[in-house]
């Protein structure tokens, strides 16, 4: 058998008082997301940021930037991102409903936001915590221009497209039809393959596929 | 306008393919997670490879393509495999095979039940005659006993009665005159001779 295990308590306590002391002195989101702007360095790794992001970051805000000088933290407002814009045709914002800001930061720059997103002009149904929100990339809707971008035509969905087989899977499916109907191959009209298919492949669909095909064509 | 012309010329390279189809993982090779970045790197800026806008497009709506295409084939196989699946269990095939095992799985049973019958009447057959030639044995055994107990009484009693035949001879205090007489009177001579060819000589030069 296994030697008896030695009972570590003050390990463990230790463990514990870690474990706390981890939890109370938790980075802030001024600290953590606190940037060097002449060197592109966060202080807090010291990691440097991409150099695909350096323009965006000298040239963009972020959305807290945006909100510390709004009335009421910008609570209802629209929000886009640039990259939403260069995208995406249809509308994408965010309605901010509820904001904590960061008291440890000095201009009130950092928080966590809440709020409604509509994204590619189909709005969700509840409010979710605002993704991504120390990115330099937020925009502002003016209110003058709200219902000029909230505006939009919603494009129909495309028909689904068929597409050919690719050749040798084509041929074996023709030979398999051919075989099972007793008909030679060149009769059987082209298999197509639909790029979309909304099914759920279980059992009730394959009883139902299966009754279908035991009612045959109606009378 | 504005938006287009962005879209353009300033592509957003984290959201579109990448250019080589070959996806390399990245590998730590000496160093782990949490080790510090050597002081010969302090000052370095990766920039990524520059990227052909034109190539990109191009790229990006070949890949979309192929990846929808390759989607549709999997969902494809993917059904045929479930309706496989499907067909074994719940399929009407499924209840023939079903059937099938079980008669197969009854007669294979009834033999079976044939065989151990068969088999337990050659077993008791065989186990009756072992315990008739045990008990033959064991009686024999009883009558060998017998026999050596009486053999055995009767050579005690034969001894008994050859050393009561002895006693008669026996020297005792009323003998003891006479009989020193008598040997006293009949001295008796045990020397011999024998020579190589075996004769025995009685008669010694003794008195």
């Amino acid at each position: 058998m296994v030697k008896k295990k030695r009972l570590r308590l003050i390990a463990e306590m230790a463990r514990k008082i870690r474990a706390y002391r981890e939890l109370k002195n938790r980075p802030q989101d001024s600290q953590r997301y606190a940037l060097d702007y002449d060197t592109m360095t966060r202080p807090f790794t010291g990691k440097k940021l991409p150099v695909l992001a350096w323009k965006d970051v000298q040239r963009e805000t972020r959305l807290f930037s945006l909100l510390s000088g709004m009335r009421m933290f910008g609570v209802g407002r629209l929000f886009t991102r640039k990259s939403w814009l260069d995208e995406h045709t249809e509308p994408c914002y965010w309605k901010i409903t509820k904001v904590k800001v960061d008291y440890t930061a000095e201009n009130m720059d950092h928080g966590k936001a809440w709020g409604i997103l509509t994204f590619r002009g189909k709005e969700e149904p509840a409010e979710r915590e605002v993704d991504k929100v120390m990115y330099h990339d937020w925009r502002l809707v003016p209110k003058h221009e709200e219902e000029v971008f909230k505006h939009c035509e919603p494009v129909p969905e495309p028909p689904v497209r068929y597409v050919k087989y690719p050749p040798l899977l084509r041929a074996m499916i023709l030979a398999q039809q051919a075989k099972q109907l007793g008909v030679d191959a060149s009769t059987i009209p082209e298999p197509s393959l639909p790029l979309k298919r909304d099914v759920l492949l279980n059992y009730e669909y394959f009883r139902s596929q299966d009754e279908k095909k035991q009612e045959g064509t109606p009378v | 306008m504005l938006r287009a012309l962005s879209r353009c010329h300033d592509p957003v390279f984290r959201l579109l393919a990448p250019r080589s189809t070959v996806l390399v993982e990245t590998v730590r090779g000496r160093k782990s997670r949490t080790d510090p970045k050597a002081k010969s790197k302090l000052g370095r800026i990766k920039t990524p490879p520059p990227v052909d806008p034109v190539e990109m497009v191009v790229l990006k709506e070949r890949f979309t393509e192929y990846n929808l295409i390759l989607r549709a084939l999997r969902l494809e196989f993917k059904e045929q495999v479930l309706r496989k699946k499907y067909e074994d269990e719940v399929g009407s095939a499924a209840e023939e095979r079903a059937k099938r095992e079980a008669e197969e799985h009854r007669s294979l049973m009834a033999w079976n039940d044939a065989e151990n019958l068969r088999l337990r009447k050659i077993r008791e057959q065989r186990v009756q005659k072992e315990a008739e030639e045990a008990e033959m044995k064991r009686r024999e055994a009883v009558l060998l006993r017998q026999q050596e107990l009486e053999n055995y009484i009767k050579e005690k009693e034969r001894q008994i009665i050859q050393l009561q035949e002895e006693a008669k001879d026996f020297i005792t205090l009323d003998n003891l005159d006479q009989r020193i007489e008598e040997a006293l009177d009949n001295p008796k001579n045990y020397n011999f001779a024998i020579d190589k060819e075996g004769r025995i000589v009685k008669r010694t030069a003794f008195q």
